[in-house]
C-alpha cells in the first residue's frame, strides 16, 4: 500500500466505522413516526416507559439496583399488565419535579405518573391530559417535633424547604401571604437533597403532599431516629394521576379505564385473590363487563377500550397481577402510614372522592 | 532551582544538610517550610483518620456494582468482561512492547492480585430487613410509625473495612466470581510477555499497522458488543467510559476534518468551518446537552428523527460534534506550528495536496499538538459527569440515587459516595494527564528552549 | 464528456468554482432549513409575557431575586445577572488563588511546591460538578447550624444556611447614580492620567499622573456621595430570631447554598487551571531576566513584580481569556445545585411554557454576548501589556 492510499484508506476505515455506529444507533432506534399514537408505539417496543418518582416512600422509590416499588409504580404495572398481560413489561425512568413535563413532551416516557397535581394551567398550557385521580392531597408542612410548633400559623420567619418546580411553591407562598406570615425559601431538587437539608437544619420545616412528608416522617423515625410532626393545616388541593399528552386519545381512554377499572373492582370486591374465580363465574353484570366475560353465559360485551389493541380482558390482568384500587393502597400507602378509613381517599360509599364512571 | 537530592542511602549530616539548603536557607522559606509542612500533617491527619476510622465502607462495598455497571442485566455482564479483557489485553500488550522490564511490572501485578483475591475472603457484608414500630410525641400530638428498615451488617475478617472495600471495589465489581477478575490479572501478565516476546518487531511496519488497527478497532467492538442490550441499561462508570470512548473517537475525526477545513483553498468550506467552530464554541456543552434531550419536532422533520433516537446515542453525537469543534482548534494550532518551508518544499516537490498533508504537514501537526489533544479529551472524560445534569444515570447521578434510595443504610455517607465516584473520574483523568505528561516528554514539545 | 468534466477538476480555478458553489449552496440549503424551522416557531414570543410563576431568592442582589409575578422576559434577564454575578467573583477569586498557587508551584521550597501539585491534579482531575455536588449537599451540610452564631460576631456568619456578610444598602431611589458617577469619574481619571505620562515624556518632569487620577477619582466619588445624600449605607448581618423561635439572618446580606457551592467550586476548580497557566508563563521567562535583575540588585519582591510578572502577563493572557470564558460557561452547571443562574431559570420557563427554541435562543445570546465581553477586556489588556 503506498502512504498516498493509508490516508484514503484511513478515511474509507472511518466512514465504515460511521456506518456501523449509525446501524447500531438505529438498532435501537424506535424510528417510529412521531404523529403515530402512543399505545401503537408501546406495542411495537414490547414494554412501556414509565416517568415515576425515584424518592418518595409510598408512591415511588426507585431502588439503586432498578427495582421499583410505590403506588405510582403500581400504575404503571397495571398499565403494563392491561397493554402486555405481563406487568413487569415496564422500565421506570426517572421524572424530577424540574423536567416532568419535558420529558413527557419529549417523548421520553409514554405515562407520568409522579403524584403530579392536577391543575388548570398544566391541563392547558403544558398539552398534559389528565387521567382519574388516583389520590386525593393537599400540601401540608412538616417540622421537628422538638419544636415546639403545632400549627402553620406559627411559622413566622422560619426557613421551609421545597422541591423546585411542583405546585407546593405556589400553595405555601399563597398560604402565608394571605396571612400576613414571612418564611424563606430553600429550594432544592430532590428529595434527598432536602431530606439532608432538614436533618442538618438548613430549614425549619418540610413542606410538601401530606401523603409524602407522611412517608418521610417514617423514614426519617425509622433511619436516622428524628422525630418529625406534620402540621393540621392542610394548605391546597392536590388531586393527584396520571398523565398522558394531549392529542393521544387512544392511550389516554386505556389510562383513564385502567385506574378506573381498579376502583370498580374495588366496588364490587374483586381482588387478584377472587378474580380468576370471578371471571369464570361473574356474580353480576358490572364485573362481567368489567372482566371483558360474558355474564350468565352471553357473549362478552366489548367495551372498545384501544379500539381491539389490547384484549377486552384486559382488566383480568390487571387486578390478578397488581390488584385492586383497595389492594394497591394498602401494600403501598397504607405501609408508610397514610390511614385510608374515613380519608379523601375512601371509597364513595364510605364518604370518599374515590368513584369511578360506570364501565358499560 | 538548587535541589540537592536526598536518596536513601544519604547520612543524618547530608540530609540535615539538604533541609538546610533547601528548606531552612531563609527566614522567608523557614516560615514557608513550617508552614506548609503544618498543613501537609493536618492534611495527611484528616485523611488517615476519615479512611481508618470515620467513614462507612461497607455502604461502598456493598454498593460496588452500582458504581461500576449500574442495573445492567446480570446475565449479560459477559459482554463487559470481553470489553474489558479485550482492554487489558491490548494495553498488556502495547506496554510489554515499548517497556524494557518486566520483572518489576510482573510483581506490583502479582502484589495487586495477591491483595485483591485474597482479602475479602472471611469478611461479608449484607443488608438485613428488620420490623420497626416507633411512637412520635410532639405535645399532646402522638403519631405511630411502623414499617421495615434497612440495616446494614457488615462481619468483618482480618482486613480493615477500607482495606476490604477497595479490595472488593477492584475484585468483583460486577459481583462476578473471583475467577474472572484472576483471569484479568492473568491476561495483564500474559499480554505483557507476549509483547516481549514481539518486541523485536516492534520497528516493523505491518506489526505497527496491525497493533494500531486493533486500537481502531477496539472501540467500535465495545460498541458492537453491546448490541442487543437495551441502552437503557447502560449505567455508572460504564457509561461515562461508553460516552467518552465514542465521543472523544469521533471527536478526533470531526476535529480534523473542521481543522483541514479552515485552512481550506476553498473559500466557502472555510466559512462553513469556522461558523461551525464559532457557534459550537459558543454554547456551554450542558446547553448543547439539554438542547439534544429535549428537542422534539422545533426543528422540523431533522429535529424529529434526531428526537426518536436513544438518548444515549443522541449523548454521544452531541460529545463527537461538540468535543470536535475543540480538537478542531487544537489541530489548527499544530498546522500552524509547521513551518512554512515543509509546505513550501513539498509543493515544490510536486506532491499532490493530498500527499502533502497525508505525508508532511498532518504527522508533525498533530505530533506537536498530542499532549493538547489529550488534555481535551480529559476535559471530555470529565464532561460526561454532566449526564447526571440530564437524567442519564451515569456515575454521578447513581451516587446521587444511592444516597437518595438507601436513606435506611446511606444517610449522611456523603462523602464516602462522592469521594468513590470523585476516584473514578480523578483516576481516569489523571492516567490520561500522565499519558499526556509522557508523550510531552517524549516529543520534546513544551519544553523551555 | 466525462474528460471534460475531469479538465474541470483539474483546473484549480474552475474547480475552486465548483466546490464553493457546492459547499456554498449546501451550507446555505442548512442554514436556511434551520432558520426557516427557528422562526416558524419562534414567531409566537407571547410566552414571554406569562408570569414566570414561582419565585427564586438564590439570588445574592435583591433585585435579581425572581418573583413568581414577574414577566418571563424579567425572569430570564434576572437569571442572567444571577449567571454574571457568579461568574464575575468566580473569575476574580480564582485569578488570585490560581496565581497563589502557581507561584507557590515554582517556589524554592520542595514541600511547598509539592502541596501545589497535590492541589492543581486534585482539582484539575475532577468533574467540576462533582466538586459542586460535593460542597452542597456534602460539605454545605458538615457546616455548623445557625444557632450557634460561628463567625465574627455582628460581621459575618457562617451556617449551613449560608454565609451572612456585611452588604451596602441603597438609601433612596436614585442610589445608582453614585456608581455611574464612579464609572464616569474613572475614564476621566485615566484619560487624565494618559495625557499628564505623555506631558511626562515629552517634557522629562515628573507631572504626577498617578496622584492626579487618584485625585480625581476620589475626590469625585467623595463629593458626589455626599451630593445624592449618602446614596448607599453598611448594614451588618445578625442572627435574629422569630417569635416562634426560628432562627434567620437579619440584616448584611446572605450568601445562600446554591451561590456559595457555585462560587467556590468554580473557584477552586479554574484555580487549577489558572495555576498551570500561570507556572507555565512564568517559566517561560528567558531565566537571563532574573539574572540580570538581580545582578542590578532587586530584591526578590521587586524581581517578580517588576521583571517576572509584566512579562509573564503577555504569554498568559490568551490562555487566561480562555479559562475565562469556560468559567462563564461551566457556571450553568450550577443549576443542579438549585442556584438560579440562566439555565434553570429557562428550564423552568420551558417546563411550564414549553417554549424550547425560544429560551435557548436567549441563553445562546447571553453566553455569546458575556463572552464576547471577556474577550474584549482580555484583548484590550492584552494590547496594553504586548511590547509596543
Amino acid at each position: 500500500m503506498n502512504r498516498h492510499g493509508r490516508l484514503v484508506s484511513l478515511f474509507a476505515v472511518m466512514a465504515a466505522l460511521l456506518v456501523v455506529f449509525v446501524v447500531a444507533a438505529c438498532e435501537s432506534d424506535d424510528g417510529e413516526d412521531a404523529r403515530e399514537n402512543t399505545l401503537d408505539v408501546i406495542i411495537e417496543r414490547g414494554n412501556l416507559i414509565c416517568g415515576v418518582k425515584a424518592d418518595t416512600p409510598g408512591f415511588g422509590v426507585l431502588n439503586p439496583d432498578g427495582s421499583a416499588e410505590g403506588n405510582d409504580v403500581d400504575y404503571c404495572r397495571a398499565l403494563a399488565a392491561a397493554v402486555f398481560g405481563d406487568a413487569s413489561k415496564v422500565e421506570f425512568k426517572e421524572a424530577t419535579s424540574a423536567n416532568r413535563f419535558e420529558l413527557l413532551a419529549a417523548k421520553e416516557i409514554d405515562v407520568l405518573i409522579r403524584t403530579t397535581t392536577w391543575t388548570a394551567s398544566r391541563d392547558a398550557d403544558l398539552e398534559v391530559a389528565y387521567a382519574p385521580t388516583t389520590f386525593y392531597d393537599g400540601a401540608g408542612i412538616m417540622v421537628h417535633a422538638g419544636s415546639g410548633v403545632g400549627s402553620v400559623n406559627e411559622l413566622g420567619g422560619s426557613t421551609i424547604c421545597i422541591l423546585d418546580g411542583t405546585s407546593t411553591q405556589g400553595a405555601v407562598s399563597d398560604y402565608f401571604a394571605e396571612n400576613g406570615l414571612t418564611y424563606s425559601e430553600l429550594t432544592l431538587q430532590d428529595n434527598a437533597a432536602i431530606r439532608g437539608a432538614f436533618i442538618g437544619g438548613q430549614c425549619d420545616a418540610w413542606s410538601s403532599d401530606k401523603s409524602q412528608l407522611g412517608g418521610h416522617q417514617f423514614t426519617l423515625k425509622s433511619d436516622d431516629g428524628i422525630d418529625a410532626v406534620v402540621l393540621p393545616e392542610t394548605l391546597s388541593k392536590e388531586p393527584l394521576g396520571p398523565s398522558v399528552r394531549d392529542y393521544d386519545s387512544e392511550w389516554e381512554d386505556v389510562v383513564r379505564w385502567v385506574v378506573n377499572g381498579m376502583i370498580i373492582a374495588e366496588e364490587q370486591g374483586v381482588t387478584s385473590a377472587n378474580v380468576s374465580a370471578m371471571a369464570a363465574n361473574p356474580p353480576n353484570n358490572t364485573v362481567a363487563r368489567l372482566l371483558g366475560v360474558g355474564f350468565d353465559g352471553g357473549a362478552p360485551s366489548n367495551l372498545g377500550i384501544g379500539h381491539g389493541k389490547i384484549p377486552g380482558t384486559f382488566m383480568q390482568s390487571v387486578i390478578s397481577q397488581v390488584g385492586n384500587y383497595g389492594e394497591a393502597y394498602d401494600a403501598t400507602l397504607e405501609a408508610v402510614g397514610l390511614t385510608r378509613a374515613g380519608s379523601l381517599n375512601d371509597s364513595y360509599v364510605n364518604g370518599g372522592l374515590i368513584y369511578s364512571p360506570p364501565m358499560r | 532551582m538548587t535541589t540537592v537530592t536526598a536518596t536513601s542511602q544519604s547520612t543524618l549530616a547530608e540530609r540535615v544538610a539538604w533541609a538546610k539548603a533547601n528548606l531552612f536557607n531563609s527566614r522567608g522559606n523557614s516560615v514557608l517550610t513550617v508552614v506548609s509542612l503544618g498543613t501537609a500533617a493536618l492534611l495527611i491527619f484528616l485523611a488517615v483518620r476519615y479512611v481508618l476510622f470515620q467513614a462507612n465502607w461497607g455502604l461502598v462495598a456493598i454498593n460496588r456494582r452500582l458504581f461500576f455497571i449500574g442495573s445492567y442485566p446480570p446475565d449479560e455482564t459477559l459482554r463487559i468482561w470481553i470489553a474489558i479483557f479485550l482492554v487489558v489485553g491490548l494495553i498488556s500488550i502495547t506496554y510489554g512492547i515499548w517497556s524494557g522490564r518486566l520483572r518489576p511490572y510482573l510483581m506490583v501485578i502479582g502484589v495487586i492480585a495477591a491483595i485483591v483475591l485474597t482479602l475479602g475472603l472471611g469478611t461479608d457484608v449484607r443488608i438485613e430487613a428488620r420490623e420497626f414500630t416507633d411512637v412520635i410525641q410532639a405535645g399532646e400530638q402522638t403519631t405511630t410509625v411502623s414499617g421495615i428498615n434497612n440495616v446494614l451488617v457488615m462481619e468483618q475478617g482480618w482486613a480493615p473495612s477500607w482495606l476490604y472495600a477497595i479490595s472488593l471495589g477492584l475484585a468483583v465489581p460486577f459481583g462476578s466470581t473471583w475467577l474472572l477478575m484472576a483471569a484479568v490479572f492473568a491476561t495483564l501478565a500474559a499480554g505483557a510477555w507476549v509483547g516481549q516476546r514481539i518486541a523485536p518487531w516492534r520497528s516493523n511496519p505491518i506489526m505497527l499497522q496491525g497493533l494500531g488497527a486493533l486500537w481502531v478497532l477496539l472501540i467500535p467492538t465495545i460498541v458492537l458488543l453491546q448490541i442487543g442490550v437495551s441502552s437503557n441499561s447502560w449505567e455508572s462508570a460504564f457509561l461515562d467510559v461508553l460516552v467518552f470512548v465514542v465521543g472523544g473517537f469521533f471527536s478526533f475525526f470531526i476535529g480534523l476534518a473542521l481543522a483541514l477545513g479552515r485552512i481550506s483553498p476553498y473559500a466557502s468550506i472555510r466559512v462553513a468551518s469556522v461558523g461551525y467552530i464559532e457557534v459550537v464554541r459558543a454554547a456551554p456543552l450542558l446547553v448543547w446537552l439539554l438542547f439534544a434531550t429535549f428537542l422534539q419536532d422545533e426543528l422540523g422533520p431533522i429535529g424529529e428523527s434526531f428526537s426518536s433516537i436513544d438518548l444515549v446515542y443522541r449523548v454521544m453525537i452531541v460529545f463527537a460534534f461538540f468535543g470536535g469543534a475543540y480538537i478542531a482548534e487544537v489541530i489548527r494550532g499544530g498546522l500552524q506550528s509547521v513551518p512554512r518551508g515543509q509546505w513550501e518544499a513539498s509543493q515544490s516537490l510536486g506532491l499532490s495536496s493530498m500527499q502533502m498533508y497525508a505525508l508532511i504537514v498532518l504527522p508533525q501537526a498533530i505530533r506537536a499538538v498530542i499532549p493538547a489533544i489529550i488534555g481535551r479529551f480529559i476535559a471530555l472524560w470529565k464532561d460526561t459527569a454532566l449526564l447526571a445534569a440530564i437524567s442519564l444515570v451515569n456515575t454521578l447521578e447513581k451516587s446521587k440515587k444511592i444516597l437518595s434510595g438507601q436513606t435506611d443504610i446511606a444517610e449522611g455517607a456523603f462523602f464516602e459516595v462522592y469521594i468513590v465516584v470523585g476516584l473514578i473520574y480523578w483516576a481516569v483523568s489523571y492516567m490520561l494527564s500522565r499519558l499526556g505528561g509522557a508523550a510531552e516528554a517524549r516529543l520534546g514539545v513544551g519544553q523551555r528552549r | 464528456m466525462k474528460e471534460y468534466l475531469l479538465d474541470v477538476w483539474n483546473h484549480s480555478n474552475s474547480r475552486a468554482r465548483v466546490v464553493n458553489i457546492v459547499v456554498g449552496v449546501a451550507a446555505a440549503l442548512i442554514a436556511l432549513y434551520l432558520v426557516y424551522s427557528i422562526f416558524s416557531n419562534l414567531f409566537d414570543f407571547r410566552f414571554i409575557t406569562g408570569p414566570y410563576g414561582s419565585p427564586d431568592r438564590s439570588s445574592i442582589f435583591s433585585a435579581l431575586e425572581v418573583e413568581a409575578s414577574d414577566p418571563r422576559w424579567l425572569g430570564m434577564l434576572k437569571g442572567a445577572g444571577n449567571t454574571i454575578s457568579v461568574v464575575v467573583f468566580a473569575i476574580a477569586l480564582s485569578s488570585f488563588l490560581g496565581l497563589a498557587v502557581g507561584v507557590a508551584r515554582l517556589a524554592n521550597n520542595p514541600i511547598l511546591t509539592r502541596l501545589g501539585k497535590v492541589y492543581v491534579e486534585t482539582f484539575r482531575n475532577l468533574p467540576l460538578l462533582l466538586i459542586m455536588f460535593f460542597f452542597a449537599f456534602g460539605v454545605f451540610r458538615a457546616l455548623p447550624q445557625i444557632q450557634s452564631r460561628t463567625g465574627i460576631d455582628g460581621f459575618f456568619y457562617v451556617s449551613n444556611r449560608g454565609l451572612a456578610i456585611p452588604w451596602l444598602e441603597p438609601t433612596h431611589s436614585m442610589w445608582w447614580i453614585w456608581p455611574l458617577v464612579l464609572v464616569a469619574a474613572a475614564v476621566v481619571a485615566v484619560a487624565v492620567r494618559r495625557r499628564k505620562d505623555r506631558q511626562e515624556e515629552e517634557t522629562g518632569q515628573s507631572m504626577r499622573g498617578n496622584t492626579w487620577a487618584a485625585g480625581i477619582f476620589l475626590g469625585a466619588a467623595v463629593v458626589s456621595f455626599l451630593a445624592l445624600l449618602l446614596p448607599l449605607r453598611l448594614t451588618l448581618p445578625d442572627v435574629a430570631q422569630s417569635e416562634s423561635g426560628f432562627f434567620t439572618y437579619a440584616g448584611g446580606n446572605q450568601l445562600g447554598l446554591g451561590y456559595i457551592s457555585a462560587l467556590v467550586s468554580l473557584t477552586l476548580y479554574f484555580s487549577a487551571f489558572i495555576a498551570e497557566i500561570v507556572r507555565g508563563s512564568i517559566q517561560a521567562v528567558p531565566h537571563g531576566q532574573v539574572e540580570a535583575a538581580s545582578s542590578l540588585g532587586f530584591t526578590v519582591y521587586q524581581r517578580f513584580t517588576l521583571i517576572v510578572l509584566p512579562q509573564a502577563l503577555r504569554i498568559m493572557i490568551p490562555a487566561l481569556n480562555n479559562e475565562y470564558q469556560n468559567a462563564n460557561k461551566d457556571s450553568t452547571l450550577a443549576h443542579v445545585i438549585a442556584y438560579g443562574e440562566i439555565v434553570l431559570i429557562s428550564n423552568r420557563i420551558v417546563n411550564n411554557a414549553g417554549n424550547l427554541l425560544q429560551t435557548y435562543l436567549f441563553i445562546f445570546l447571553v453566553f455569546i454576548i458575556t463572552n464576547l465581553i471577556i474577550s474584549t477586556i482580555m484583548n484590550t489588556i492584552n494590547r496594553n501589556v504586548q511590547l509596543k
